[in-house]
């Protein structure tokens, strides 16, 4: 029998709030302030819908909401009205970022200025060409041109012009869409926005809106500084149409018509920034799903997103792994996988992104691709010495795992992060819709759903693989003491009861650094809880290098797989003792 | 250890919201978008037909452009006086579209590559754009019904009623025939088939790409086909594609590997047997999908399962109990799992994300 005092009324739940992550699934996810503090009620989830055999994306969204209230009536009660309208919609599909083309005559610190600013909307720069303005016309032909526009199809044509030159360009470009692109390309519709600077000539503008639909946005404010209000306002105003267009085909549904769209890359920024700015630590977060991964570097007030995956030449991609080599995805597993196995496993993965791996070799198979992808994505915000104090994992690839430790080994291998870092796993995959009320102007903690899984320590420097490499020492609350010795190009992981705090000291040899400099002991300050993946020693240096020998590379995978305890490899399973 | 979700979990596995629907049945909504410049001719309100013309657009034609400012060296604004043809007006190849100025070492001039027109002479750029006669496509509705909305030059939108499938995977465009099942390939033969219109062949078994290529030429218009093996050569291309060119629309009801078609699905198109269906094949996952026009399946017809991934992919399965568990699957993930039977009288849990449903009984009205 239900307890009265949890049947709330659901007009009477103060706060409440609802938030869409269309993502590989449609999910709900509601808020309400309990104890003065938001926090999550629960989630519904649905399959979506804007393919066939549906075609109408406001069917999973409405059966994500009802499969909410379903799981919500325990506390809500069967028979009270519908929750509230949806707050802010995100997700790696809803919020997918959208690829864009850049021409102009910015200078190099505008154009990173410019390129922020695009992000910042959901927007990504995947090509660029040449500068307007400096004989353009003369240098670039209008077949080039739309060559180079046909090999990238970008939904967005962001042309910024700074100067009063470069007005017959323009009129190139967009002649060469409508003439020569639009021709070769079936289906290709991207939107085109022109940011000037001062008082364009009408005439000339009047003209292009003949040849094409085209934004006029005026970038500078009257102070100069690039990106205007109106410049910010009308670039969301293109991300919310062309998101609509891609996945809900003809007007929002009634169900998240209020909702913004925020981009994944936008919501994991702000949940990232929030958090980090809250523990004042530096963090990192990873969401991942088989349509691509984001990431989210947040440190000293910033942060810088990137991504992997989710489009390719203007196309959207289901599946992350199809963008990768599969050579490369085999030779990161400890296992025998049949190439042409693999590749039915991700094409039919690709068709269906929604499905689960039913064994553990297909388990590892997206581990992998997903490792790949969080390293090809963290190329351009992740330096060489990369170092950060927590790593969030997010998104369904990890919120759907057998082990949240596997989620920390993903991670750890994807973004080989130097010195001791922390890592947490977000179960209810909520960590982006949180990022996404917070743009709408909702504040949610978005450290509430996380859970620490592991710590880790990444050594830097190369030495002599088997050659001692660590010492370790970790002593717990209880005065247990446990002390191992690690070889260099091994992993190796300590557990210990988690009702236990444990003091960390490491020796490193002479050559190696592990944040102190090299040789340098460090005795971590703070006492770390074991999770469920306790401290993870990666000893395999950095640069990561793979011994060369085809045999001692699956060696080596499988003794860093097996070390790190993440899997169940049993050795009648591994190729090792296969060959 | 499987725990109950909840006991008050709907009964029925597929009136909750964590079994997919593989096919649909009832009103069907379909946008016909022109894919390039072109018109739509249908009007709304109008009964449109499935294969009825409701717009036509251009084919794809080279396009050359040439700075004819500069060729003439004369500004941009005053290009069109420049030109020897008018814009818009056929000419055969090699015939002097644009001369400049006379020079020691000859008379630069343009020439029209290939047959066409000029169409379009920018007074802005100063360039001019000769495009190639092309014919004219065709853009055929794909379900019997009446125009609902039209979007001009643009798009027009068809509502009907039918059965729609949805396939995984596809390839090469739109077809729209007669279905004819085909439980053995092997004795098919598609040159006994001489009636004028274009047949879609639905195969039961998994097929191979001799056997597709084999097909060109005929009166097949589409194959609507379980499964398919990996291409060879989708190893290296990138985005991956895992049906290569072909020169027929095809459809995959399961997907990549040797699967099977279920029998329900077997059920569902031999009823429509020799009735009109469209196929349509896009190489984007998730937009290919088999119509079977004007077809119902009642409402009280029950509901049958198949297993959309790993080794189960296509085997049509029977959950032991409507419930769903929470449990952990062969890859250690806990999930929501549904207990199937096999053959040999043992229980199987598998995930119902994996698992996709559809009608068991179908009749056409």
């Amino acid at each position: 029998m239900k307890n009265q005092s949890n049947s709330v009324p659901t007009n009477a739940v103060p706060g409440l709030i609802t938030a869409i992550d269309f993502g590989p699934q449609v999910r709900a996810s509601a808020y309400a302030l309990i104890n003065g503090k938001r926090r999550l009620l629960g989630e519904g989830i649905a399959h979506y819908t804007d393919n066939a055999p549906t075609f109408d994306s406001s069917i999973g969204i409405d059966n994500a909401i009802q499969n909410l209230k379903f799981n919500l009536s325990a506390f809500m009660g069967r028979d009270e009205g519908d929750i509230t309208a949806v707050s802010a919609a995100t997700g790696s599909r809803g919020g997918r970022p959208i690829p864009a083309l850049y021409a102009g005559d910015l200078s190099h610190n505008q154009l990173i200025e410019f390129e922020s600013i695009l992000r910042a909307q959901g927007f990504v720069i995947t090509s660029r060409i040449g500068s307007l303005g400096s004989r353009f016309n003369t240098k670039i032909s209008a077949e080039h041109l739309s060559d180079e526009i046909c090999k990238t199809r970008p939904n967005l044509i962001a042309i910024a012009l700074t100067k009063d030159r470069g007005w017959e360009d323009l009129s190139l470009i967009i002649e060469s869409l409508r003439f020569i692109v639009l021709n070769q390309c079936d289906t290709y519709r991207p939107v085109i926005a022109i940011f000037y600077n001062g008082n364009p000539d009408q005439v000339l503008l009047n003209a292009f809106k003949g040849l094409l639909e085209v934004r006029f946005v005026q970038l500078f404010e009257q102070d100069q500084e690039l990106g205007s209000a109106e410049a910010i306002s009308s670039l969301n105003d293109l991300y919310q149409s062309v998101s609509i267009h891609n996945w809900m085909r003809e007007d929002k549904p009634e169900n998240i018509h209020g909702a913004p769209i925020v981009p994944i890359n936008v919501s994991l920024g702000i949940s990232t920034l929030n958090l980090s700015q809250k523990l004042d630590l530096s963090v990192t977060s990873i969401h991942s799903d088989p349509a691509g991964v984001c990431i989210a570097c947040a440190r000293e007030g910033s942060v810088n997103t990137a991504i992997f995956g989710y489009f390719f030449n203007g196309d959207c991609i289901e599946s992350v792994s199809s963008l990768i080599p599969i050579d490369e995805i085999l030779e990161w597993l400890p296992l025998s996988i049949d190439p042409s196995d693999a590749l039915s496993y991700f094409a039919n993965k690709s068709a269906r992104p929604w499905t689960e791996p039913e064994s553990n070799s297909e388990l590892l198979l997206d581990h992998a691709s997903t490792q790949f992808a969080i390293t090809k994505a963290s190329q351009t915000i992740v330096e060489e010495d990369f170092r950060t104090d927590l790593i969030v994992c997010t998104g369904s690839t990890f919120t759907n795992i057998g082990r949240p430790l596997q989620a920390a080994i993903v991670a750890l291998n994807g973004l080989l992060p130097s010195g001791f870092s922390q890592f947490a796993v977000d179960r209810s995959n909520t960590f982006a819709a949180i990022g996404g009320l917070a743009a709408a102007g909702y504040e949610i903690d978005p450290e509430d759903n996380l859970v620490h899984v592991a710590t880790s320590l990444g050594v830097r420097g190369l030495d002599k693989i088997g050659k001692q490499a660590l010492a370790v020492e970790l002593t717990t609350n209880h005065g247990e003491r446990i002390a191992r010795n690690i070889s260099f190009g091994s992993v190796d992981r300590i557990a210990w009861p988690n009702s236990s705090a444990g003091k960390i000291k490491v020796w490193p040899a002479g050559r190696l650094d592990i944040g102190a400099g090299r040789g340098q002991a460090v005795e971590l300050k703070p006492k770390i809880h074991s999770g469920s993946g306790g401290f993870i020693v990666d000893a395999r240096g950095r640069p990561l290098s793979f011994p060369k020998e085809p045999l001692k590379k699956k060696a080596a995978i499988l003794q860093w797989l097996q070390g790190s305890g993440a899997y169940a490899l049993g050795s009648r399973n591994t190729a090792i003792t296969r060959e | 250890m499987h725990t109950p979700l909840d006991q008050e979990t709907p009964q029925s596995l597929v009136n909750n919201n964590y079994i997919r629907a593989s096919v649909v049945t009832g009103k069907i909504r379909r946008i016909h978008t022109l894919t390039r410049q072109g018109r739509i001719i249908a009007r709304m309100g109008e009964s449109v037909p499935a294969g009825d013309i409701v717009g036509n657009y251009e084919s794809k034609g080279r396009v050359v452009s040439l700075n004819v400012s500069s060729l003439t060296k004369t500004p941009p604004s005053k290009i069109l006086g420049t030109l020897q043809i008018a814009v818009d007006e056929h000419v055969g190849p090699g015939t002097i579209l644009a001369k400049g100025p006379s020079r020691l070492l000859g008379n630069p001039q343009w020439e029209a590559p290939f047959a066409g027109s000029i169409c379009h002479a920018s007074s802005l750029s100063g360039h001019a754009y000769f495009r190639e006669s092309t014919d004219v496509n065709k853009l055929a509705a794909v379900v019997s019904g009446e125009v609902v909305q039209l979007q001009e030059g643009k798009s027009a939108t068809i509502e009907g009623y039918g059965t729609c499938i949805n396939c995984p995977i596809g390839n090469n465009g739109i077809a729209i025939g007669t279905l004819f099942v085909v439980p053995e390939q092997s004795k098919f033969d598609p040159s006994l088939y001489i009636e004028e219109t274009p047949l879609i062949l639905a195969t039961t078994e998994s097929v191979t790409y001799d056997w597709i290529d084999s097909l060109s030429g005929t009166q097949i218009a589409a194959v609507i086909a379980p499964s398919m093996p990996v291409a060879q050569d989708s190893t290296h291309s990138h985005p991956r594609r895992f049906i290569t060119s072909q020169k027929i629309p095809i459809v995959l009801t399961e997907g990549v590997g040797t699967a099977l078609m279920p029998s329900s699905l077997q059920g569902l198109f031999r009823s429509h047997e020799g009735k009109l269906a469209t196929v349509v094949a896009s190489i984007l996952p998730g937009q290919s999908e088999v119509i079977l026009d004007k077809h119902i399946v009642h409402k009280n017809s029950h509901s049958s399962y198949k297993a959309t991934s790993s080794s189960l992919l296509g085997a049509e399965i029977v959950p032991r109990s409507e419930a769903l568990v929470h449990s952990r699957n062969g890859a250690g993930i806990y999930t929501t799992v549904v207990e199937i039977g096999t053959r040999e009288g043992s229980g199987l849990w598998i995930n119902s994300n994996n698992i996709e449903s559809m009608p068991t009984h179908s009749e056409a009205t």
